[in-house]
């Protein structure tokens, strides 16, 4: 049992804390939710020469060959900043999955561009349908020719105008249960017949409407088997889920810090609230939840990094931290009183961002249901 | 980061549950979720056999050192054996002679002291018990007004302690009492080891029913009590910092609150799901089903906290706030277990401690008792969360 960081991991943690203090300061986070973009390409460089994007590539792929819990703790540094951009659809939900499922070819191709930061990729499973489950895959992939045409739509799926490729879940097969037929399909993102309607979204995080018109792949743009797909989008819920986990557990000790500091300082009835037992039992319970979601969050992804099964210890994470963080922002938000409530300070940030990360990959309920089929009930 | 036990640890971890197997029929647990204290039905006597196979297989002081009748055993082991005992929830455990009162006499006693009590101890032979608390005294306990005066080669003893649990049974208290009354309050504590079967005069104590109907606590009065000058611990004045380090060697004990409710959330499972098992709330249904989610999910949370606290003790890391957390966290997640366990059971929680009706060998009923006191015993809820707000976050007192 070791619950620490290895050396190696708090170098990567105070790296990147370093780098994003100087280079992702919150008015670049605040001008990135009014961008068109939505990131910024500068910053999106420079993280490419740091590595990031290929830390978990294996090396032979122009990667760092780091684990997914290596990559984790950089996840949670970037929670604690808010960087924005597709770095955690690009690096996480797309990249990880080229490089344990793609072939040869896909992987040769890619990997090398995802990691030198020259290709954006962005993960497509939602639809209309808004369910991460099996049967929300609507979109149509009808066998044509040496290839596919799709018709459908995705919805939710953020920073997809800015996408090079979008790894798309659709239907290649209907009848049956909803987990088969289900196919992943790298699709380039500039092909004619698909369409990006912005939404405005709760976290700014640039989330689109894609439509597909007739457009059509190759069959060499598979991920994986044809009709096998729903093994490999509960792989990218994984890890998806659990990156979610680190990136909550990285803000959830900022607004904590953030609180403390301001009790520290605001002085009311000539002492700092700090002083005031209220306060001071809304801080002990707030550095309870973030220390209590870290450590199942770390679990969870140890297990994952580690190949072990997880799905069970993914759901009690993801439904423990998503509510957590939601809990710990309620309580920092009281410590600040009404200067929190302004869209000046930075509370409503993390607020607006607990709640998108909750409903990635399924939140609480959804997971708790998942955990009462674990235990067999 | 590693979140599994090494095959070493495994390996013991097995080999205690053969032996929990083997020992511990059913109809005999209930050591902690009933605290199984003055249970009248021969419990004592199987609590206290139990004791001593544990002392001779070398479990029962494990942690302490060689000299003393240990095993040096790291805290993760200490931890793996609290667990298991408490997930089997088998009785013969000894928190206050083991955890508390021999570490502290192997840190400041007396040579004598040390040859009379430490191998009695870890022998699993006698019975201590914990003299703290006063009827003016619990949270604030610096604030106890129990004295102890040096007359000649024995020490007077006057005042009352409250909630001392199993001194009823015991041979030994651990006291605190005043020996100075001019000082600030911390300063004028000293600690006595007083032997309660041989003091004939002075001493009265009178077992406090608990609200589970049964014997645990009991009120303690001194009425001119003598106490030998050499049962003295440590140096005078100096008690009150003795009893600061207690907590420490307590620590690998919060593990027992997820070990219990693992038992429990596994146990309603296997009830859930029973078609047979009448007037239990189905698997089926969605209250049911969140319910029972929730409790593995924070079972899980309390476990990792506890965990965070053996492993940092194992690393030489001084949990400043850790060990609060741990405790607030644990105990209150084991309150709500408590609550979703009893609802989930329906009309059959109302049982008590009847086999024949009870759920889960009545530990349902039980735990909706115990987890009452579990939240005020050994510093409450809220003392620790100011300790967690001011040692762990430095915010203003
Ligand atoms: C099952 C059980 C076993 C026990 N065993 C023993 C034993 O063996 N030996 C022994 O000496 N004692 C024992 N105790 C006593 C225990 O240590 C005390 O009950 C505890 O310290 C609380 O003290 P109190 O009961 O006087 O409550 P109080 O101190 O009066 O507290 C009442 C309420 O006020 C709150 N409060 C008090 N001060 C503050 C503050 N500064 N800030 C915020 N809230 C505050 C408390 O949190 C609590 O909610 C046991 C208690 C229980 C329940």
């Amino acid at each position: 049992m070791d619950l620490g960081l290895s050396e190696e991991q708090e170098m990567i943690k105070t790296t990147a804390r370093d780098f994003l203090e100087k280079e992702c300061p919150k008015s670049l986070v605040r001008d990135m939710e009014e961008d068109d973009k939505g990131y910024s390409p500068e910053l999106w460089k420079k993280m490419a020469d740091q590595q990031w994007m290929g830390m978990v590539i294996p090396e032979q792929y122009g990667g760092q060959g780091f684990s997914f819990l290596d990559l984790a703790v950089l996840i949670e540094e970037h929670g604690r900043a808010l960087v924005p951009g597709p770095f955690f659809s690009t690096a996480v939900l797309c990249g990880m999955p080229l490089a344990e499922f793609g072939t040869e070819a896909q992987k040769k191709e890619h990997l090398p561009k995802i990691a030198n930061g020259n290709e954006i990729w962005v993960y497509a499973q939602t639809e209309p349908s808004a369910t991460w489950e099996a049967s929300g895959v609507e979109l149509k992939a009808a066998a044509q020719g040496d290839g596919f045409v799709l018709n459908g739509t995705k919805l939710f799926i953020s920073y997809a105008h800015v996408a090079d490729y979008l790894l798309v879940a659709a239907r290649t097969k209907d009848g049956g249960k909803p987990e088969e037929g289900i196919t992943l399909l790298c699709v380039d993102a500039k092909a004619p017949g698909i369409a990006y309607e912005g939404l405005k979204t709760i976290a700014s995080d640039h989330q689109s409407e894609i439509t597909f018109k007739d457009v059509k792949v190759s069959k060499d743009s598979v991920l994986g088997e044809v009709d096998g797909g729903w093994a490999i989008i509960q792989k990218i819920g994984e890890w998806g889920a659990t990156g979610k986990c680190a990136e909550m557990v990285g803000g959830a000790q900022l607004v904590l810090e953030m609180s403390v500091e301001y009790a520290k300082q605001r002085v009311q009835f000539g002492r700092p609230i700090g002083s005031f037992q209220a306060i001071q039992h809304h801080c002990a319970n707030m550095v309870t939840d973030v220390d209590g979601s870290r450590y199942i969050a770390y679990e969870a992804i140890w297990r994952v990094s580690e190949g072990l099964d997880a799905s069970k210890e993914v759901s009690m994470a993801k439904a423990w931290v998503s509510d957590a963080y939601r809990r710990i922002c309620a309580l920092g938000h009281q410590i600040h009183g009404g200067i929190g409530f302004t869209k000046e300070h930075d509370m409503q940030l993390y607020f607006r961002r607990a709640k998108a990360a909750e409903l990635a990959f399924g939140d609480g309920d959804y997971h708790r249901e998942l955990v009462a089929q674990h235990l067999g009930i | 980061m590693e979140f599994q036990l090494s095959p070493e640890d495994e390996a013991f971890r097995q080999e205690l549950r053969q032996f929990l197997r083997e020992e511990v029929p059913p109809e005999k647990t209930g050591g902690m979720s009933s605290m199984n204290e003055g249970d009248e039905n021969g419990g004592d006597a199987f609590a206290m056999a139990m004791r001593k196979k544990l002392a001779q297989r070398g479990w029962l002081t494990m942690g302490w050192p060689k000299e003393y009748g240990g095993q040096d055993a790291s805290p993760m082991r200490q931890t793996i054996f609290m667990e298991e005992m408490a997930y089997w929830d088998a009785p013969g455990m000894d928190l206050m002679g083991v955890g508390i009162v021999g570490p502290t006499i192997m840190r400041v006693g007396s040579d004598a002291q040390k040859r009379q009590h430490l191998h009695a101890i870890a022998k699993g032979e006698v019975i201590w018990s914990q003299g703290f608390s006063e009827p003016g005294a619990g949270s604030d306990l610096a604030g106890l007004q129990t004295r102890a005066d040096l007359k000649g080669d024995v020490f007077v003893v006057n005042g009352q302690k409250i909630w001392s649990s199993g001194a009823h049974r015991a041979d030994y208290m651990y006291l605190m009492a005043r020996t100075d009354q001019d000082v600030p309050k911390h300063k004028g504590i000293s600690a006595l080891l007083v032997d309660l079967k041989s003091t004939k005069q002075g001493l009265e104590i009178r077992p406090i029913i608990n609200m589970a109907g049964m014997k645990g606590f009991n009120e303690v009065f001194f009425d001119n009590m003598e106490v030998p000058r050499e049962n003295l611990l440590g140096e005078l004045n100096q008690g009150w910092y003795y009893s600061m380090g207690l907590l420490e060697s307590e620590r690998t004990a919060f593990i027992n609150f997820s070990a219990i409710g693992r038992s429990v959330i596994e146990g309603l499972t296997r009830l859930v799901n029973d078609p047979d098992a009448r007037g239990i709330a189905s698997g089926k249904r969605p209250e049911t089903r969140a319910k029972l989610a929730d409790a593995t999910i924070e079972n899980k949370v309390a476990r990792n906290l506890a965990l965070t606290v053996t492993w940092m003790t194992g690393k030489g890391i001084r949990p400043t706030y850790q060990a609060s957390v741990a405790k607030v966290f644990g105990t209150e997640a084991f309150k709500r277990l408590a609550w979703s366990a009893m609802s989930i059971v329906g009309l059959y929680g109302q049982v008590e401690r009847q086999k024949q009706y009870a759920p889960l060998m009545g530990r349902v009923n039980s735990i909706y008792y115990t987890s009452v006191g579990m939240t005020i015993a050994g510093g409450a809820s809220e003392i620790q969360r100011n300790v967690i707000a001011t040692r762990g976050l430095g915010l203003p007192r």
